[in-house]
C-alpha cells in the first residue's frame, strides 16, 4: 500500500516520460532515414550523441523522482503521520528508493529501445550486410550488445543523480534537496573542469559510463573495464540509499 | 502487565543549536498514565507536551531517561507499539489524498483496521471524504486524523492538541466521539491540551507540565476534592515549605495559601495558632493550572486561560 504512496507523485511524470518516448518511437518509425546505401556513418558516434541526448530527459526526471518520498513527507510536515504507521524507517525508505528507481529503469529502456529501433532502421538503410554488427572506435559488438551497455550507461547516470537527490531531501529534511543534489553534480563538473585546466594529467571519473570511447587511461572501456566501472558506480549509487538510511535513523521527526 | 498504559521516568530531552543555548525541552519527566484513563496532559505553549508525544511516538529520541507505552520500549519496540496505539501529532496527513484515498492507505498497515469504524465515523462526524486532505477545514482535517486514528483498533490513543483552532460545535463533537466511542469500552485515551475547560469536561486524570517538568498529576477527583484557597490574617503563619502548602502568597494584611491536602486540619491548626481564617474556597482546574505554573493570572496567555 505504500507503493502505492509513491505512484500516486510520480505517476503523472512516469506517465509523460512513457508518451514522450512513444512519440518519439512513432517520429522514429515514419521517418525514412536520409542515409543512402554503402554510407561511411560512424556508428559510434552516433549512439554518442543519442546517448548525449537522452541522459538531459533521463537524468531530470530521476531528479524531479528524487524528490517525492519521506524526504519531501518530512518537510511537508507529514512526517509524523508516515512514521507513525506501522514500519521501520528503513522500511519506508528502501520502498520510495527501489520503486523510483524501477520507474527510472522503465523508462530507460524504453528509450533506449527507440534508440535501438532508430539504429536498426539506420543499419538496414545503409544495406550493412551485419546489420546486427556496430562498430566502436577499438572493435566491434552485437547492436543488441551495444544497446544495453547504452541503456546501462544511461540508467546508471539516472539512479546516480536519482540517489544522491533521494539522500540530499533527506539530510535537509525537505524536497529542496533536489537544489543541494543539483548544487553537488554541478560543482563535481566544475571541479574537473578545473582540474583539467590546472593539471592536465589527472582526470577526474566521469559520471557517465563511457563504454564506446578511448578513455585516457583506460583504453577500451567495454573490453577490459566495463564490468569494474559498472559495479563501481553501482556501489556509489548504492550508497546513497544505505547513508540516507543512517541519517534517517538518527534525525528526529 | 502493568496498570499504566504510559511511564516515564526521568526524561530528558534537550535541542542542540550551533549559535544558541541547548534547549532543555523536558527536564526529567516522570509521568504515569493509567490504564483505561482519560488523562488530560496540560502545559503552556512550548512547555514540553509535544516533545513528549513525539517520543512516546519513537518520532525523536530522547537525551535520557526512560519510558514505556503499554509496557513497551518506544525506541526499541516501536512496531509493536504502534500496533496497539493511535498517534495523532501533527494533524497533517498526505495533502493531495482525499478522505477515501487515507483509507485506503491507511488501511494496509493496521491488522486490525476496520473499514467499517471508518465509515461510520465518516458520516458521524461528517467528514466530505472525497475532498482532498490540503481543501480541507482545519475542522475536518482534525476530524480526519481522528477518524483514522480511531479505525485502527488501537487500546490507546495519543492525541496533540486534538481541538486546537476548532470552533466549539465541532470540538464538542469530536470530545463525544472519544469519550463515547473510545474511552468508555476502557481504552486509554491521552491528549495534551491547553484548553483546560475541555480538559475538565472529559479527563479523568490530569498532568501538568511546565519547563519540560511535570508538576503536578492526579486524577481530577482528588485535584478538585483536595485544593483549596485558604485566605488567612495572623501572624508567624506557617511556612511555605509545609508539604500538604502548595503554594503561599503573602499579600496585604492577609496571607493566601494553597492547600493540597488536608484543609481541614490545616485551618484548624492556624485558627489554634490564633489566625483568623477568612475563606476556605474550591478551585477549579484553570485556578490549579494557574497556580500550579506560577505564572499569576496576568501572565498566562489567553488561550490558557479559554
Amino acid at each position: 500500500m505504500y507503493l502505492w504512496k509513491y505512484w500516486r507523485e510520480s505517476r503523472i511524470l512516469f506517465g509523460v516520460s512513457l508518451l514522450a518516448i512513444a512519440l518519439l518511437m512513432i517520429a522514429i518509425l515514419r521517418e525514412h532515414p536520409i542515409i543512402g546505401p554503402h554510407a561511411n556513418v560512424q556508428l559510434s558516434g552516433v549512439w554518442t550523441v543519442f546517448l548525449g541526448i537522452q541522459i538531459l530527459p533521463l537524468c531530470f526526471v530521476a531528479w524531479i523522482f528524487g524528490s517525492f518520498g519521506v524526504g519531501r513527507d518530512i518537510g511537508e510536515r507529514s512526517g509524523s503521520f508516515i512514521f507513525s504507521r506501522l514500519g521501520n524507517r528503513a522500511w519506508f525508505l528502501w520502498r520510495d528508493w527501489g520503486f523510483g528507481l524501477s520507474q527510472i529503469l522503465v523508462i530507460a529502456i524504453f528509450l533506449n529501445l527507440a534508440g535501438l529501433v532508430q539504429m536498426y532502421r539506420i543499419l538496414v538503410a545503409m544495406g550493412d550486410p551485419y546489420r546486427n554488427i556496430v562498430f566502436s572506435q577499438n572493435g566491434a559488438v552485437s547492436l543488441t550488445t551495444f544497446a544495453g551497455v547504452a541503456c546501462l550507461a544511461a540508467f546508471l547516470l539516472a539512479a546516480l543523480v536519482f540517489s544522491l537527490t533521494y539522500f540530499s531531501t533527506i539530510l535537509i529534511k525537505n524536497a529542496r534537496g533536489v537544489f543541494v543534489s543539483a548544487g553537488v553534480l554541478l560543482g563535481y563538473l566544475v571541479l574537473g573542469m578545473v582540474v583539467r585546466h590546472h593539471w592536465p594529467s589527472v582526470e577526474l571519473p566521469s559520471l557517465l559510463l563511457q563504454p564506446f570511447e578511448n578513455t585516457r587511461h583506460m583504453g577500451d572501456t567495454i573490453a577490459d573495464h566495463l564490468g569494474l566501472a559498472v559495479t563501481i558506480r553501482a556501489a556509489i549509487v548504492l550508497l546513497f540509499p544505505f547513508a540516507a538510511q543512517i541519517v534517517l535513523k538518527k534525525i528526529d521527526i | 502487565m502493568s496498570d499504566l498504559a504510559i511511564q516515564t521516568q526521568s526524561l530528558h530531552k534537550h535541542f542542540r543549536a550551533l549559535h544558541a543555548p541547548s534547549l532543555h525541552a523536558l527536564d526529567g519527566l516522570d509521568m504515569h498514565v493509567p490504564r483505561g484513563s482519560i488523562y488530560g496532559f496540560l502545559g503552556r505553549n512550548g512547555a514540553g507536551k509535544t516533545t513528549t508525544i513525539r517520543l512516546l511516538a519513537g518520532l525523536a529520541h530522547p537525551t535520557s531517561g526512560r519510558m514505556q507505552v503499554l509496557g513497551l520500549d518506544p525506541q526499541t519496540d516501536r512496531i509493536p507499539i504502534l500496533e496497539r496505539t493511535g498517534f495523532v501529532i501533527d494533524k497533517m496527513l498526505l495533502p493531495s489524498m482525499n478522505g477515501n484515498d487515507l483509507v485506503r492507505f491507511n488501511r494496509g498497515f493496521f491488522p486490525r483496521w476496520s473499514d467499517a469504524l471508518a465509515a461510520k465515523y465518516a458520516e458521524v462526524l461528517e467528514i466530505p471524504m472525497k475532498q482532498k486532505f490540503r481543501r480541507l477545514s482545519t475542522g475536518n482535517q482534525t476530524k480526519l486524523c481522528l477518524l483514522l486514528a480511531l479505525s485502527q483498533g488501537a487500546e490507546l490513543l495519543v492525541l496533540d492538541e486534538p481541538t486546537a483552532g476548532l470552533d466549539p460545535v465541532v470540538t464538542d463533537q469530536l470530545l463525544r466521539v472519544l469519550v463515547d466511542d473510545f474511552a468508555n469500552e476502557g481504552r486509554t485515551l491521552f491528549l495534551s491540551s491547553h484548553h483546560l475547560s475541555e480538559v475538565e469536561r472529559v479527563a479523568d486524570w490530569v498532568g501538568i507540565v511546565d519547563r519540560g517538568k511535570l508538576l503536578l498529576e492526579e486524577s481530577l477527583d482528588d485535584v478538585r476534592a483536595h485544593f483549596r484557597r485558604v485566605r488567612v490574617v495572623g501572624e508567624n503563619l506557617p511556612p511555605a515549605s509545609r508539604g500538604q502548602i502548595f503554594k503561599t502568597k503573602v499579600g496585604e494584611g492577609t496571607t493566601e495559601y494553597i492547600v493540597r491536602t488536608g484543609t481541614d486540619g490545616f485551618t484548624a491548626e492556624l485558627r489554634s495558632q490564633g489566625a483568623i481564617v477568612l475563606d476556605v474556597s474550591p478551585m477549579n482546574l484553570s485556578e490549579i493550572f494557574l497556580e500550579v505554573v506560577g505564572k499569576g493570572e496576568a501572565n498566562v496567555p489567553v488561550e490558557v486561560l479559554a
